[in-house]
């Protein structure tokens, strides 16, 4: 009868057992993509906080106060994001700590490769966070301006509560460099690529590091570094386009996709926060309609364009515009990074570097619009070839979780849409509050102006 | 020479034969019992003498024989001798004024027949120092139970529950769907109060101390009703009636819903036409083209008059070798709200058999099953209380071809009101009550049977094995029909298996000795061990290929959807003993103390001690006090004890855990749980002293306690940065201290007693107390919404920004800052301004502030009166609280200015210079207005006229004429007749933070509650 008091748990392992085996090691490193799938942030709703204030979608009313740039302090939808994030963060730094205490289990490239994609995802939602909390890079000459706070270790229940843990924010530049060491860390140790078309995509590598390092570097608008490492997924050959720009929202595991928070059936079916849920037309969601998307004149998104006509629709039951990209309810795949952003990236830095009409530049352009529309025969200045890049780059990657970020790293704020005003580039209201919980728990932590 | 005389002995009070008395020629042998219905007769020597009336509990009588042939008597009962016994756990009983603790009984009288779900909710006011707080009109809905305040902030503050000696499962609530805070299931509903003979609550650690780690929040001891030998009875108790909500938000009408939207908007637009070009935003439709406007009263969609029936049938009896007692119980209520429902049968077997003298053993078992249609309520856009509290009045229910009028998204449709506007989409309000399943069905066994000796006099040794077993199927169906997940889903049913299963093996001696004339002792000493085992089981289908399927059938869905399941466990492991001794019945000492081992902490911490011992003399037995001969009796009594509270910690919180962490469908393992190896039970230390007297013969009885409870170790989950990244942010720790100190009274008087029968008694039971928050080991506050519990600070005490009113020049909404300074909010040009009009920053965290008064109520109690005169009762019953502060979120969220229906408050508006009002003026989507802050704060007092019940007893005439019934008792009654209070919500008895972890420091928030019903029911007991 003493027995009653021996009580394992039947549905989880303790530390020690879950990384004592290679094998479970190697489920561990795939639990911190489950991180990554954080219902709260990069799920799917990171990306969608990053377009619902920019240009290209509705203010959707079930993301209210954000989508009308009206949140306060505390915000729940602030709050939720907050710690989804660095929920995210901490899967991963509780494995890379947990690696480390049982090193030598796993074989060292499988370590090296763990190790890798960790960095990948902790990078990427250190991004994000930076991007919706902070003023962008270039706010301030040298991005001295405040970023995020910094997170590197996995607190246990008692650590959790050392002073120690009131972490202030790092500056934006700070927040970057780590970001930097992060995807330098995983170039060096992911793998170039794996066998099955699930891991291909689903998991990190070295182009999916390259190509959100690109990004970063666009926008901290060091564009040599970011054509370089364009040019080096570009060359490393093993992404192409597919034929049709549908392709890769329907089949995820393309060529196309360089990386891409995969999603299953059996992922938050009881949810409202997939992707397709709140992007997609009835019977999903049907949260966020795409009014000033497809009202974007045909002189620069032509009526034929087939991200017009294969990607957005016109419900029938109500007269208003979907995207088409999310069609599966909640397992679509959240995409991170597509071969056409490397494109455009490489594309945009080399005209951004040159100033001249670059014949790289255009030819990369090409590539991405032509298997959607008439691709361009020539420009009359850098300026015109720039802008059209820039334009691609909003058509192409729309509803991508990019388009407010490209608005900011270019210096231009949100117009007005519906009931949601105007905003100027730097707009108080255009970033996120800290969640009032965290300010008032940390004395460390200094609010975003205009939420005090 | 002898002769006979006969006549009939009454209880004085009730009138009702008495059977069973003793009716004695003094000083003879000769004598006979009353019959049943109290007749006698008796043969007399015809020289006459005295005669005696004696009966247990009953002041003896005498009569000269005189010469009448017949002699007629009334008894009055004995109220001194009449001993009243209460359970004090594991085979322990004490007479009532022996106790040296502090506990409270309710009897069966209290429980039977009432309109309620559970038994917990008729013990509302009934003892002082319990606090039971119905969260609404919502059936089966969980009660907030707190006895001698909240004695814990994270972990659960609800007493531990015995039945018969065996503990319950510890849910709060049986349903586990939307977090388990969608339609809710109170497991004590499956226990069914007319089986119940008493209550008793053990609140001081003396009484307590024996269920140990349990005991911090007091226990709450069932006794259901067992057979007595000799009276072979069956009874039947019924009762019919029905409830409707004693009262409803008064929101706007459809004219006067479409003039304020549309003056938000043309506030706004007249402020911002850039932004808002339209001044008008509400506009009638007329869909059916019958020529007026659409119109809907949302509140008579939601909610109706329920109907509730009672039916029970009970056999009782026995001999001396056996006793029984049998019940079956059919209830079917129909709530207040539309589609909600509960049925319940249940049927009852105890028996006890005593082949020997010195063999006892028997068994007490209940089955229960009940069918419980939920419907969602607050806390979810398609809960009833938000979608029919919101919705635009100004649109129709249906189409004209009598269809649900839906949007294309399967919302409400929005007539020609402008969506943009609309905060949250309207879940049609009759559509999802209709449409939506909720449904769980529980079934239960609560049983146990045990076996006791006693090898030589005085010692009893018993062991007893019990089980609750408890089964409970979830079963959620979302249509294709409207939005959600049906729609995402072409249909969706969710089901979820839970059943937990409690075994609970308990052997104890009992050994009861007096020694000498003087030295009684009573020992208790024993083992236990418990283990409660809880599996799930979720099995969803979607996809269904035609609307008509809504269950789980094979071949008829085409989804992919997974199942699951989880499976978890705890054990228990204890050692406890007592003893109490008395001195001539003069002086009494007890000690308790119990050794408890809990699977749930670490290896290291897994055994905890908790001893109590108390004190009591009765002075009234010393001879000093002869001269005071008004008082009957006074017994002053004091304890003290360390009693522990684990309620609400998970099976596994020790550990850190690596668990399920799928990638897609990818297996995968993560981190699920950081778990806490120094976690440790939270310790109260429990002070009484207190008092009980009566007085004038005992007309008057008065109960006196005054506690201190120090809370050590307070188990919190205690919130994390966010940044730190922690799973669920938050570790449960002991970290903290409290107190709840407080004085408890209860009266019992007989203030009128007439001769021609005529009685009034009363009940009154006053509580005040005061909880202070002492230490807590985390540097802040810890915050459930917009309360706290800070150290120096009651628990749940709000924190929020001082509402200063609307100047009454502009209708800005004002604020004062942390100096006191007022702020003005400029909704049309979102600016603020100081009083004098300079440029100001905004109200922002520092002008927060703490109120003086929390959501607790620091007073409390109930006031039971009872007339009687000839078989007719009166019962009135008064229940009052305050103190406390109550955030009325509900208007909060009904007065906003965004397109969505309004209270009739919001026609108070400011519209011209010089008004003076609490309405700002209104410009359409301004939210700062509205922000969190004192303006919704309101006080909680209320005196409620809780019940009112008028009864007769048919007089033995009667009875004889109706084929010889025992008793027969009709009554109406009316249940939550009125309610005294300023609250401007439909009830101050609120509490919409339910769950263990919110509910403690949440307390007192009301945000979209169901009201409270008011029922009228019609009853009928019958014995025969």
């Amino acid at each position: 009868c003493d027995k009653v008091l021996d009580q394992e748990p039947p549905a989880a392992f303790t530390t020690t057992e879950g990384y004592s085996t290679p094998a479970r090691i190697a489920s561990s490193a795939l639990g911190m993509y489950n991180g990554l799938q954080d219902a709260e942030f990069l799920g799917g709703r990171a990306l969608i906080y990053a377009d619902i204030r920019a240009d290209d979608v509705d203010p959707a009313a079930y993301f209210g106060t954000l989508a009308n740039n009206t949140q306060l302090a505390g915000d729940g939808t602030a709050q939720l994001a907050w710690q989804g994030g660095y929920r995210t963060i901490y899967s991963v730094n509780f494995f890379l700590q947990q690696l480390q205490a049982n090193t030598g289990i796993a074989p060292a490239n499988l370590e090296a490769q763990y190790i890798g994609e960790g960095k990948y995802i902790r990078a990427l939602t250190m991004f994000y966070l930076v991007n919706l909390y902070a003023q962008p890079y270039n706010y301030t000459a040298g991005a001295t301006h405040l970023g995020i706070p910094i997170q590197l270790v996995a607190p246990d229940a008692a650590s959790a509560f050392d002073p120690a843990q009131n972490l202030p924010r790092a500056t934006v530049a700070e927040v970057y460099a780590q970001i930097e060491s992060d995807l330098n860390d995983a170039i060096a140790n992911l793998p170039e690529t794996y066998t099955t078309a699930f891991d291909k995509v689903g998991r990190a590598t070295k182009d999916a590091a390259r190509a959100l390092l690109s990004r970063v570097a666009l926008y901290k608008g060091d564009y040599v570094r970011s054509a370089k490492l364009a040019g080096d997924v570009i060359t490393g050959g093993r992404h192409t386009l597919n034929p049709s720009p549908l392709t890769p929202f329907r089949t995820f595991t393309t060529s196309e996709s360089i990386f891409s928070v995969a999603m299953g059936t059996s992922d938050n079916p009881n949810t409202n926060n997939a992707i397709g849920q709140h992007y997609g037309p009835s019977p999903a969601r049907a949260d966020i309609t795409i009014t000033p998307y497809v009202s974007i004149p045909t002189t620069q998104f032509a009526a034929d364009d087939k991200r017009r006509t294969l990607l957005t629709t016109q419900s029938t039951a109500n007269n208003r515009y979907y995207t088409l990209k999310y069609a599966a309810i909640s397992a679509d795949w959240v995409p991170i990074s597509r071969y056409p952003e490397v494109l455009l990236n490489r594309a945009e830095s080399l005209v951004r570097t040159t100033n001249t009409v670059n014949e790289e530049a255009l030819a990369l352009l090409n590539q991405v619009r032509s298997r959607s529309t008439a691709p361009y025969v020539t420009f009359a200045s850098s300026t015109e070839l720039l802008n059209a890049i820039l334009l691609e780059r909003r058509l192409e990657l729309a509803f991508e979780g990019h388009r407010m970020f490209d608005l900011f790293r270019t210096k231009q704020g949100t117009t007005a849409r519906g009931s949601a005003a105007a905003q100027p580039y730097g707009s108080p209201k255009l970033i996120m509050p800290i969640p009032l919980r965290e300010i008032q728990q940390n004395p460390n932590l200094v609010q975003n102006e205009g939420y005090q | 020479q002898t002769r006979t005389i006969s006549g009939r002995v009454t209880d004085r009070i009730t009138g009702e034969g008495l059977p069973g008395v003793t009716v004695l020629v003094k000083g003879t042998s000769n004598g006979v019992s009353t019959n049943s219905d109290g007749t006698y007769t008796l043969t007399v020597p015809e020289a006459g003498g005295v005669i005696t009336f004696s009966s247990v509990g009953f002041v003896a009588q005498e009569r000269a024989i005189g010469t009448d042939a017949q002699i007629n008597i009334g008894l009055s009962s004995d109220t001194k001798a009449l001993s009243e016994v209460v359970v004090t756990g594991y085979g322990g009983t004490q007479d009532i004024k022996e106790i040296t603790g502090s506990q409270s009984r309710v009897t069966e009288e209290k429980l039977l027949n009432q309109p309620v779900q559970s038994f917990d909710q008729a013990l509302t006011g009934r003892a002082a120092g319990v606090q039971i707080t119905s969260p609404g009109g919502t059936l089966a809905d969980g009660v907030a139970i707190r006895i001698r305040g909240v004695n814990s902030l994270s972990n659960s503050s609800q007493p531990l529950f015995v039945v018969d000696g065996v503990p319950l499962n510890t849910l709060n609530n049986a349903n586990v769907f939307n977090g388990g805070n969608g339609t809710r299931y109170n497991p004590l509903a499956d226990i069914n109060p007319n089986d119940i003979q008493s209550i008793d609550i053990l609140k001081d650690a003396a009484a307590a101390a024996i269920y140990g780690s349990r005991a911090a929040n007091g226990v709450i001891l069932i006794t259901t009703k067992r057979g007595k030998s000799g009276q072979n009875r069956l009874s039947f108790n019924s009762y019919v009636g029905f409830q409707e909500a004693a009262r409803v938000p008064k929101v706007l009408n459809g004219d006067d819903f479409t003039l304020i939207q549309n003056e938000k908007a043309f506030n706004a637009n007249a402020a911002r036409p850039a932004q808002y070009p339209t001044a008008i935003i509400a506009k009638d439709i007329d869909l059916n083209g019958d020529g007026v406007p659409d119109r809907t009263n949302w509140m008579d969609e939601i909610f109706r008059k329920g109907i509730q029936q009672d039916y029970q049938v009970a056999l009782s009896g026995g001999t001396e070798l056996a006793s029984y007692y049998a019940s079956g119980d059919w209830t079917d209520q129909k709530g207040i709200l539309a589609n909600n429902q509960l049925k319940r049968g249940s049927i009852r077997l105890n028996l006890d058999i005593t082949p020997k003298k010195w063999l006892k053993g028997g068994i007490s078992s209940s089955y229960s099953k009940a069918l419980n249609r939920g419907v969602l309520t607050d806390g979810y856009l398609a809960g009833v209380t938000v979608a029919g509290y919101n919705a635009p009045p100004n649109v129709p229910i249906y189409n004209p071809d009598g269809t649900y009028y839906l949007n294309s998204a399967g919302n409400l449709g929005n007539g020609n009101n402008l969506t943009q506007y609309v905060l949250n989409n309207y879940n049609h309000p009759t559509a999802i009550t209709e449409l939506q399943r909720n449904n769980n069905t529980t079934q239960r066994i609560i049983a146990n049977g045990y076996l006791t000796v006693e090898p030589v006099a005085g010692l009893k040794l018993t062991s007893k094995f019990g089980i609750d077993y408890f089964d409970n199927l979830e079963d959620q169906y979302s249509s294709p029909l409207i939005s959600g997940l049906g729609r995402s889903y072409n249909g969706l049913v969710q089901n979820n298996r839970l059943n937990q299963n409690l075994w609970n093996w308990q052997n104890y001696a009992n050994y009861d000795k007096t020694f000498g004339d003087n030295h009684t002792v009573n020992l208790t000493a024993g083992v236990e061990y418990q283990e409660e085992r809880q599996q799930q089981v979720y099995t969803p289908a979607e996809n269904f290929v035609d609307p008509k399927y809504k269950n789980i059938l094979d071949g008829l869905y085409a989804g992919t959807f997974t199942g699951g399941g989880s499976l978890t466990a705890r054990g228990f492991q204890s050692y406890y003993g007592r003893a109490n001794y008395s001195f001539a019945n003069k002086y009494y000492a007890s000690f308790t103390i119990r050794n408890d081992a809990d699977s749930r902490f670490g290896k290291s911490n897994q055994r905890g001690t908790f001893p109590a011992g108390s004190i009591a003399w009765r002075i009234s037995e010393e001879g000093f006090m002869s001269n005071y001969s008004f008082i009957s009796d006074l017994k002053v009594r004091a304890s003290y004890g360390i009693v522990g509270n684990s309620g609400g910690i998970g099976n596994y919180a020790s550990v850190t855990t690596i668990g399920g962490g799928q990638y897609a469908d990818v297996n995968g393992l993560s981190i699920t749980q950081v778990g806490n190896p120094s976690l440790q039970w939270e310790t109260s230390k429990k002070l009484d002293v207190g008092f009980d007297m009566s007085v004038l013969k005992d007309r008057i009885g008065v109960t006196f306690d005054f506690y201190n409870t120090n809370i050590d170790g307070l188990l919190l989950s205690a919130p994390v940065l966010l940044t730190t990244g922690l799973p669920g942010g938050a570790v449960s720790r002991n970290v903290g201290k409290m107190y709840n100190r407080g004085v408890e009274l209860s009266l019992n008087t007989v203030n009128v007693r007439l001769e021609n029968g005529f009685t009034w008694a009363s009940q009154l039971n006053f509580s005040v107390l005061k909880n202070r928050v002492v230490e807590l080991a985390t540097p802040n506050d810890l915050i459930t919404g917009v309360q706290r519990a800070g150290v120096g600070k009651s628990v749940g005490v709000y924190y929020l920004p001082e509402w200063a009113g609307v100047n009454p020049d502009n209708g800005n909404a004002q604020f004062k800052d942390k100096d006191g300074n007022i702020k003005q909010y400029n909704a049309s040009t979102l600016t603020w301004t100081t009083l004098s009009g300079e440029p100001t920053s905004a109200i922002g965290a520092a002008d927060f502030k703490y109120t003086k008064k929390s959501g607790y109520p620091t007073m409390y109690g109930g006031f039971d009166n009872t007339f009687s005169w000839k078989g007719i009762e009166l019962g009135v019953f008064l229940q009052y609280s305050g103190g406390n502060l109550i955030y009325n979120a509900t208007r909060q969220g009904l007065m906003t200015n965004s397109l969505n229906n309004n209270l009739e408050e919001i026609k108070d508006r400011w519209t011209t210079p010089g008004q003076k009002t609490d309405v700002p003026k209104l410009v359409l989507q301004d939210n700062v207005s509205t922000q969190n802050s004192t303006r919704w704060l309101e006080k909680g007092d209320f005196l409620r006229l809780r019940q009112v019940r008028l009864g007769y007893n048919l007089p033995k005439p009667a009875l004889a004429a109706i084929g010889g019934m025992n008793n027969v008792n009709v009554y109406v009654m009316v249940q939550n007749a009125y309610v005294f209070t300023d609250y401007k919500g439909t009830d101050p008895e609120v509490n919409s933070n339910r769950n263990t972890t919110t509910g403690n420091i949440g307390y007192g928030t009301d945000n979209r509650s169901v009201p409270q019903p008011r029922s009228y029911v019609f009853g009928v007991n019958i014995g025969i």
